[in-house]
């Protein structure tokens, strides 16, 4: 299961929850008997609650998501192989096409852009995004990535770089074989 | 005798502002529903222009809509509030015309001239593929907004400031109070069990130091962005004349930083501080009572001025330059901070309201509800969105769009404004809306229609839609697309009920004659 999946499932979740509670808020504020709580919810509590939730959930998406490391220790690993690439005028300059990677292999991306900013993604063939980063002119932009899963792969401009952006799609630029 | 004649100037300036803000909303959602039928893949534009009204799109929505609404109400309350006179009425005008001919050259340059460097203006985007005119035309039309927000904040700050009576407190106190520094003194006195030796009620109300406070990050903003648009024009000017500057003067990651952090403050600015002050002057209103925890409220304001300054880098978590301490402390950190004091606002707001129970369900209370709902669920979109791991798949998405920012405008900051506007309508107006029914309708299209929509880009968001691009050819979104099309139709018939409903309380008439002087009204 793709991790944007499973954050579109725990959001449906939350926002239903949401809803819910909002739901009986109205109904007990509004009701003619005055409706109590079995329980006191302190201010305190409530801050606590939401410092520890959202350090919780960077906590998860460290432990749960392996590219965070990867970008932490990026300067410590050695890539298998690297890719340089350059982007200028609306098109993409791939050394090589397709770009050749194995299974579990760590490679290196650099991109470079002549002109303006632009994205660098990586799409599977059911169009869900592997990753993206920004380009910047006049900037190295490197990124580390394994590949777990064999297949061709779909490079597109992620960042708006003007009309002609849309058309930045290069289909099975990336094969990633065993 | 007609209402018109009813009307304080006050009102009348708030009303101006609350008539454009409302018609370029309508505006808004006509360009929403134009770029819907695009990303329906039926080719009605074509891709230059889709990207011009793209252009428009957020800064008539933000500025246009958004902020003239915020001034509007502000220019009516804070007076009424602090039982002071406007500082100036005609600088309010002033930064009424500024606001609209701002907005409208921006609309100009993007729907005739093609502008479409679209609201992040990355560097050196905007010099490079623009046509040299429609950069000036539109770094003007950028100039013009943010000298009307430069106005707007002095006009405010001048009025909470100045001083009628030799009651009046003293600035230093009006200051303290104003940015919520009593309000951390006070929690503080208490923890160390520090006794008030007289105890007074707090110098500037609640509500006012919400707004006082967005100000500072809205004055902010405006000298971030208007120098930009200096920037734009000299540039502009220098191609023109022939003697085009290199666009490598600007480093673009810097200019990336200084541009996030400026614009970043209308998030919090804007949508955060203001409307937390929004939901507590409600919450007052309806309850007639003090808001609970009112000292936590009020220091939450005062460290919100920490946190909204110090959260830009969650926009540069996809820059691999940017250093990643800054993406972990500013972009993650301190942006989930936002999370506390959001949740600090909603707490105070729905205790005040629970020990009030049991309460009417008004029109006001029904749509501030709808608003923290959607804050709630926006909110967290937010956090979830600016983190190093997660934005590595959606970052530029529709999800950042969607579940983000159109919950957190349609549903929370819309949601609020037009829960004050139901409540202040009568006290500017004297009169009371025709339609209950109306306004039912209008909160129901919006809560719906908001929620659909954005949830559908957000689930294409999920599965590899990107925001800001075309899809010509592909239908892997279509179903998608489809669905925010349908929603986005329910919050336009939502946006018709409350125009109707408007103009048939007020009548045409007098709308008219809050610009021009219509004859038949002065006998």
């Amino acid at each position: 299961m793709y991790p944007t999946t499973v954050i579109g499932i725990l959001f449906v979740v939350y926002s239903l929850l949401v809803f819910t509670i909002m739901g009986w808020f109205v109904y007990a504020v509004t009701h003619k008997r005055r409706i109590e709580l079995k329980f006191k919810l302190e201010l305190t509590a409530w801050i606590i609650f939401l410092a520890i939730a959202a350090v919780t959930f960077h906590v998860v998406t460290y432990l749960k998501l392996p590219w965070v490391k990867w970008e932490i220790m990026s300067h410590a690993m050695t890539p298998k192989r690297e890719f340089k690439i350059n982007v200028g005028a609306y098109k993409f300059h791939f050394p090589e096409t397709p770009m050749k990677i194995k299974v579990n292999d760590p490679v290196r991306f650099s991109v470079t852009s002549e002109d303006v900013t632009y994205g660098f993604g990586v799409f599977r063939n059911d169009g869900t995004l592997v990753f993206q980063m920004q380009v910047l002119p006049g900037h190295a932009n490197e990124i580390l990535w394994i590949f777990h899963n064999e297949g061709n792969y779909t490079v597109r401009s992620t960042e708006y770089s003007g009309p002609e952006n849309w058309k930045m799609i290069v289909k099975d630029a990336i094969l990633v074989t065993k | 005798m007609n209402l018109i004649h009813k009307l304080s100037n006050l009102d009348k300036i708030a009303l101006r502002f609350v008539v454009f803000a409302l018609l370029f909303f309508g505006l808004t959602i006509i360009e929403g529903s134009m770029m819907r039928v695009e990303l329906c893949n039926v080719k009605f534009l074509g891709s230059e222009h889709y990207f011009a009204v793209l252009n428009a799109h957020p800064i008539v929505g933000i500025f246009g809509y958004g902020f003239m609404l915020v001034m509007g109400a502000f220019y009516y309350l804070i007076p009424t509030l602090m039982n002071k006179k406007l500082f100036s009425e005609k600088l309010a005008t002033i930064n009424f015309i500024l606001m609209i001919s701002g907005v409208m050259t921006v609309w100009l340059s993007s729907f005739f001239l093609r502008y479409a460097a679209l609201y992040t203006n990355y560097w050196p985007l905007p010099v490079l593929r623009s046509p040299p005119l429609s950069l000036l035309v539109y770094g003007a039309g950028i100039l013009l907004i943010m000298v009307g927000m430069l106005i707007f904040c002095f006009n405010l700050f001048a009025t909470i400031f100045q001083k009628t009576t030799d009651h009046d407190k003293p600035l230093l106190a009006l200051i303290i109070s104003g940015i919520g520094l009593d309000g951390l003194i006070n929690l503080l006195r208490r923890m160390f069990g520090i006794k008030e030796k007289h105890h007074h009620p707090p110098d500037v109300p609640l509500p006012v130091v919400a707004i006082f406070r967005g100000t500072i990050d809205t004055l902010l903003d405006a000298v971030v962005l208007g120098g930009v648009a200096v920037v734009f024009i000299v540039y502009a000017a220098s191609i023109l004349l022939g003697k085009a500057l290199p666009h490598t003067l600007i480093d673009p990651l810097l200019y990336k930083n200084v541009y996030w952090w400026g614009l970043d403050l209308i998030a919090d600015g804007l949508v955060l501080i203001y409307v937390a002050g929004t939901w507590y002057l409600l919450t007052m209103l309806i309850t007639k009572r003090s808001i609970v925890a009112e000292n936590v409220a009020r220091a939450a304001l005062f460290i919100e001025l920490i946190v909204s300054w110090n959260v830009w880098s969650h926009h540069l978590l996809s820059d691999q330059p940017q250093p990643l301490l800054l993406k972990f402390i500013s972009g993650e950190l301190i942006t989930a901070l936002e999370l506390v004091t959001t949740g600090i606002a909603i707490f105070c707001s729905l205790a005040t309201l629970w020990k009030a129970r049991p309460l009417k369900m008004t029109i006001p209370l029904k749509f501030m509800l709808g608003g923290m709902t959607g804050f709630v669920i926006g909110a967290v979109a937010g956090i979830v969105q600016a983190d190093i791991g997660v934005n590595r798949v959606i970052h530029n998405t529709q999800w950042v769009i969607g579940p983000h920012a159109h919950i957190m405008m349609l549903l929370g900051l819309s949601m609020t404004l037009f829960a004050g506007l139901y409540m202040i309508f009568p006290m500017v107006t004297k009169v009371e809306l025709k339609s209950q029914r109306l306004a039912d309708l209008h909160f129901w299209c919006n809560f719906i229609g908001s929620i659909g929509m954005s949830m559908a880009m957000g689930y294409a968001g999920l599965s590899g839609m990107l925001r800001r691009t075309l899809y010509f050819g592909e239908t892997k979104y279509l179903s998608h697309m489809y669905v925010a099309m349908f929603f986005g139709m329910i919050i336009a018939v939502g946006y018709a009920a409350m125009m109707i409903n408007i103009i048939r309380s007020v009548g045409v008439k007098t709308l008219v004659s809050l610009f021009i002087r219509i004859p038949t009204l002065e006998k």
